[in-house]
């Protein structure tokens, strides 16, 4: 059982609820809720108050943002023995890993772009990083529209176990950016988020493959060791559709942050440039 | 777009206000508090008051100096005696807000956050000036209101701007700082020749500047001499003339204590346009002797004075430095008439022939000391060549 164990009092209140992730210090359950119906329901347990405080933190701002980018929170409870609940709406939804072939036509990655950069926008308006964008925390709802995932709580416990160097970095490194990787901590910003959307953008093109893997690059040895080295696959833009968005990646792709898009703004004007211009050479 | 000019003030700053209004040289000027007392930035018109930036002066906030112990903000007057961690700890905030007012109800036309000088390539310099001065600025400037552009001042060294890295992390410090508008950079070379010839920091300049440019910030570049030529291939917005070195050589020493110092006064010295040099005067009866009628000195209403029998060429004469603020913003403003490779293309062609000029004036025999001569001129091309490489002009 592992941490439904330490919350038998919680989870006796919802006889149907039903586990959909088990990790470290949480998991999270379907539950039907009497109030808000078909929700999500996180538990976990924390071990320092400078957690708890950011947890609260975060929970504050989501909380304040009312997005259908985003899950909604609809409840949030801190109990006297470490232990919190969250509970969160359920969105009908597959992640983006799982449809990743559904994307390979320019205009609708870069549409895909388009909305997960409106949803960002809020969070770096709150000059949030959300330091984790890959396509497992991107959910595709039933009717298309991306919703954004795991905003830092599940990895501030994540945080708590494993060792302070890797602290900063996203679980699943592939998609990090060289700032997270070499842990400049001073250089992590909103722009951090850029680069794990370039990627992301770019995996779509290639049909699924990831832009600094080593077999399509034909050098390094890893992903990763690509990524420090700035090393990506740039032969898909003889296509000329993504000839189109070369400029586009090119600065999502920026080796630092100040080689990026400074103004968000500034990156959806060249998303929206380049929209116009595929559509007018079909 | 060509290059705004901004009059660098200190010293003798009565010739550049004569230049900007009798000759219409330059767009703007900077005020500079260490030279002038806070009323009489305040008695300026409101003309000049509006084109004008007032450049705080901080470098050096623990040292006592009788114009700036005039303006009630500045940080050893604040708070009473700076201290690092006293200042920011109770003294930033109110020194920020009444330094923000100042620039404000004086309608400069832009804010200036200060700077604070910082020798070598200290792992604490973002930290640093961002708790001392970025972030009680921006909440001033959000206290206040924000209704003109912000700059951020900057004193950065060769060395911090020659490391990739530390570079790198300067950049992205500077463009993640989302309330300002533009950077006001200073370079500081230690120790400084009359021109700089050090290609590394030549290009990594050139590169730092463009980056920032690139990130649609305002450039504004303090405390240059003629090595503006060479930077205005990076696109930086504004530029700066000043008249004597002090003005167009960044030098901490000058913004230490009142405490006099003997400078021995230097040789006086003609901007020239074809050699992109200051030539010694002494040099410029035995030029006229081999060239003859030369149309090699720029001509203007002050050659017209300093070309007679009894001029007496000294340092100190106002006709030197308002000769310089004509000639040499009529070249910056001819250069980044062209914009990209072409400028780079100008740019070039200008160096080029000022080096042919200095062969034939070798030829004839005038061998100019190295403070007169070209040998800066090779630097800057091939600095100039590798920022041309690398944005495909070349």
């Amino acid at each position: 059982m592992g941490m439904a164990e330490n919350f038998q009092d919680i989870l006796s209140t919802f006889p149907d609820a039903q586990l959909l992730k088990e990790g470290g210090q949480k998991a999270a359950f379907l539950i039907s809720h009497p109030e808000y119906g078909k929700s999500v329901l996180k538990i976990g347990t924390y071990s320092r108050a400078q957690t708890l405080e950011r947890i609260k933190r975060e929970v504050k701002t989501l909380l304040e943002i009312d997005s259908i980018y985003y899950p909604k929170i609809f409840d949030f409870q801190i109990f006297p023995d470490n232990r919190f609940l969250i509970i969160e709406q359920y969105v009908d939804s597959i992640p983006l890993s799982a449809c990743l072939d559904q994307y390979v036509d320019p205009i609708k990655v870069l549409s895909l772009l388009r909305e997960l950069v409106i949803g960002l926008k809020i969070l770096w308006g709150k000059n949030i990083v959300h330091r984790d964008i890959k396509p497992d925390n991107l959910l595709i709802a039933s009717d298309g529209r991306p919703i954004i995932i795991d905003l830092g709580i599940a990895r501030l416990l994540d945080e708590e176990s494993i060792t302070q160097t890797l602290a900063l970095q996203p679980k699943t490194p592939i998609y990090a950016s060289p700032e997270q990787l070499l842990n400049r901590k001073a250089s992590i910003d909103i722009r951090t988020d850029q680069f794990n959307l370039g990627i992301i953008t770019l995996q779509l093109l290639l049909c699924g493959t990831h832009p600094f893997d080593p077999a399509i690059v034909a050098s390094g040895e890893h992903i990763i060791g690509n990524i420090l080295e700035g090393k990506w696959y740039r032969g898909a833009f003889t296509n000329p559709d993504i000839k189109i968005l070369q400029p586009l990646i090119e600065k999502l792709l920026g080796r630092e942050p100040y080689m990026r898009f400074r103004c968000p703004d500034n990156l959806m004007m060249q998303i929206d440039e380049c929209l116009k211009a595929l559509k007018n050479e079909r | 777009m060509s290059v705004e000019i901004f009059h660098q003030l200190g010293f003798r700053s009565q010739w550049n206000f004569q230049s900007l209004n009798n000759d219409h040289v330059g767009d703007s000027v900077i005020l500079a508090p260490s030279h002038m007392e806070r009323n009489e930035v305040e008695s300026l018109s409101e003309r000049i008051k509006y084109i004008s930036l007032f450049d705080p002066q901080f470098f050096l906030p623990n040292v006592q100096k009788r114009k700036l112990a005039t303006y009630n903000f500045f940080p050893d007057i604040v708070a009473e005696g700076f201290q690092t961690n006293e200042y920011s700890e109770g003294y930033s905030d109110e020194c920020a807000i009444q330094c923000v007012a100042f620039q404000k109800s004086n309608n400069f036309r832009m804010v200036i956050i200060p700077t604070r000088y910082v020798s070598g390539m200290s792992s604490n310099y973002i930290p640093q000036q961002q708790q001392l001065f970025v972030t009680p600025f921006v909440n001033a400037i959000d206290q206040i209101g924000k209704d003109r552009p912000v700059l951020l001042q900057l004193v950065l060294n060769d060395d911090m701007i020659k490391d990739q890295e530390y570079a790198a992390d300067l950049l992205n410090w500077i463009t993640g700082i989302t309330v300002i508008d533009g950077v006001y950079l200073i370079a500081d070379i230690n120790p400084r020749p009359k021109q700089l010839r050090d290609i590394d920091f030549l290009y990594a300049y050139l590169r730092f500047i463009n980056a920032l440019v690139v990130n649609n910030l305002y450039v504004l570049l303090g405390y240059l001499n003629t090595e503006a030529a060479l930077l205005t291939l990076a696109s930086p917005n504004g530029v700066t003339i000043g008249s004597y070195e002090n003005l167009r050589m960044f030098n901490i020493r000058n913004f230490d204590s009142d405490v006099a110092r003997t400078i021995r006064g230097p040789n006086a010295r003609l901007y020239v346009s074809r050699l992109l040099q200051w030539i010694d005067t002494n040099y410029l009866g035995a030029i006229i002797r081999v060239l003859g009628n030369t149309d090699l000195f720029d001509d203007n209403h002050y050659k017209a004075v300093m070309f007679t029998p009894s001029y007496q060429w000294h340092f100190s004469k106002p006709e030197l430095y308002k000769h310089y603020f004509l000639v040499f913003s009529q070249q910056l403003q001819y250069i980044t008439s062209f914009q990209g490779a072409d400028r780079y293309h100008v740019f070039c062609d200008l160096t080029e022939e000022a080096l042919l000029h200095y062969a034939h004036l070798r030829e004839l025999g005038v061998i100019l000391d190295q403070d007169s001569d070209g040998s800066h001129l090779p630097t800057w091309l091939t600095a100039a060549n590798l920022f041309a490489a690398e944005q495909g002009w070349r």
